[in-house]
């Protein structure tokens, strides 16, 4: 059904079907526009982002051999959400160097984050290979928990047994990672 | 990568070494690509884990990849699809924007109906009367008539109840009650005493048709509302009202919403 659904998405998007984009922004835009509005954007910012995420998904498809793997929905709302967090994070960096004006063109824009989009998934395929306990520990570690409420929730004797685990835990993705021929074209 | 290396790449990424610690790490790595490999990977890595930073890539990287995608951005095709997509986010804005007004304009209509109608409440008595008439209806009450009743007491009491001789109504009525048995006459002897301001009695009498077995029973309650309404009982009215909107199938269960919202 799901996959059904997603294929007549797809076939709307490029024949332009106005009912199926309709259908589509009902059913989808107001998940990220609560996201966006969350995490300090505007409807302005959460549309941008919208309509970027469904035409680079039409410039994947076309350009890049590829598929959705997950439903269509899901796809969209991860997508919307990393170039989020990638306009934030310019955001953040146009502060701090205020004399600094960008000059971006509209289809570098696009290709680049297709790209890093691209390396984002690679690295979120090997991290789902990890073992269970390693995705739980590199997801706290990340959150910033501290390496004393890490050694009491996964039982480790100490804060040096907690910081070795993470070495390893990290060294394995690396590998991961590296091993795949992919992301040579994506680093 | 060993520990040490591990150690001393995020020390290096974190910005926790000292200056001269950092010279000499940028001298490595300078001689030794696969160091520099691997700290890039570490920096890709620790970027990917914190929700909150994104790396951007190069532009100099996979120039091939870039070139495909950009020809195909400039395309005609591209461009049209581009077009819809902004097309139907102008027409999502327009829908949203009417939906919006259309709640927003109801919603100042309901708060406008409930003031009106707590203003009218709260200005007790002669305006408690005016919502009292606003509520009652005679038509509500259970038709008695209709089944051909050739009963003289029956008849009588009707003829008197609607010729407002409630009085002469209420005697009727008891005495045809004498030797049969049908609750729904409590409900008009009800009625008549209220009209003459006998509540006690009206509420007592609309308790008999209450606890017996009538299907019209929930009209009761929906009396006795009325009847404090008429006394501007709030405590009680809201009790009764409450006990209404507990069961949808109740009698006049809508009207007990819209009432309770005034006296709330």
């Amino acid at each position: 059904m799901q996959k059904l659904a997603s294929k007549n998405y797809l076939e709307g998007l490029l024949s332009g079907d106005q009912s199926v984009i309709d259908e589509i922004y009902k059913k989808n835009f107001q998940p990220v526009l609560s996201f966006v509005r969350k995490n300090n954007g505007s409807y302005q910012d959460a549309e941008e982002v919208f309509q970027d995420a469904l035409f680079q998904l039409i410039v994947r498809l076309k350009v890049r051999k590829f598929e959705i793997k997950s439903t269509f929905e899901g796809y969209l709302f991860t997508v919307c959400k990393n170039l989020w967090r990638k306009e934030l994070n310019k955001r953040k960096k146009r502060v701090r160097n205020t004399d600094v004006i960008e000059l971006v063109i509209e289809e570098n824009k696009h290709s680049s984050f297709i790209l890093e989009q691209e390396r984002w998934e690679l690295f979120e395929e090997k991290i789902n290979q990890l073992s269970d306990i390693c995705m739980k520990l590199l997801k706290d570690y990340f959150n910033k928990v501290s390496y004393d409420v890490i050694v009491e929730k996964f039982n480790y004797s100490s804060e040096n047994v907690a910081f070795q685990q993470v070495f390893k835990c990290k060294k394995r993705l690396a590998e991961l990672i590296k091993r795949d021929s992919k992301y040579q074209d994506l680093s | 990568m060993d520990e040490d290396i591990y150690k001393k790449i995020e020390a290096y990424l974190g910005g926790d070494m000292t200056s001269e610690e950092q010279k000499q790490f940028d001298l490595m790595m300078s001689e030794d690509i696969e160091l520099q490999k691997e700290v890039k990977l570490v920096n890709e890595i620790n970027h990917h884990l914190n929700k909150e930073s994104w790396l951007s890539l190069k532009e100099t990287k996979n120039k091939q990849a870039r070139n495909d995608i950009e020809d195909y951005i400039k395309s005609n095709e591209a461009n049209e699809i581009k077009s819809s997509i902004s097309a139907a986010g102008k027409r999502y804005k327009k829908s949203q924007y009417w939906s919006r007004r259309r709640s927003l304009i109801a919603s100042i209509a309901g708060v406008f109906v409930i003031v009106l109608l707590s203003t009218v409440f709260f200005n007790q008595n002669s305006s408690t009367t005016k919502l009292y008439s606003k509520y009652y209806t005679e038509n509500d009450l259970p038709s008695i008539v209709k089944r051909g009743s050739q009963n003289e007491f029956l008849n009588n009491g009707i003829t008197a109840f609607k010729a407002k001789r409630y009085e002469k109504a209420v005697t009727f009525f008891e005495d045809y009650l004498k030797e049969n048995s049908d609750p729904l006459i409590y409900s008009y002897i009800g009625i008549s005493y209220l009209e003459l301001d006998k509540t006690k009695e009206a509420l007592s009498s609309f308790d008999k048709l209450l606890y017996s077995d009538s299907l019209d029973k929930s009209k009761a309650l929906w009396y006795k509302s009325l009847i404090y309404l008429k006394m501007n009982d709030k405590i009680e009215l809201k009790k009764t009202l409450s006990n209404i909107v507990s069961d949808s199938t109740n009698f006049n269960y809508n009207k007990a919403k819209e009432l309770l919202l005034v006296v709330d």
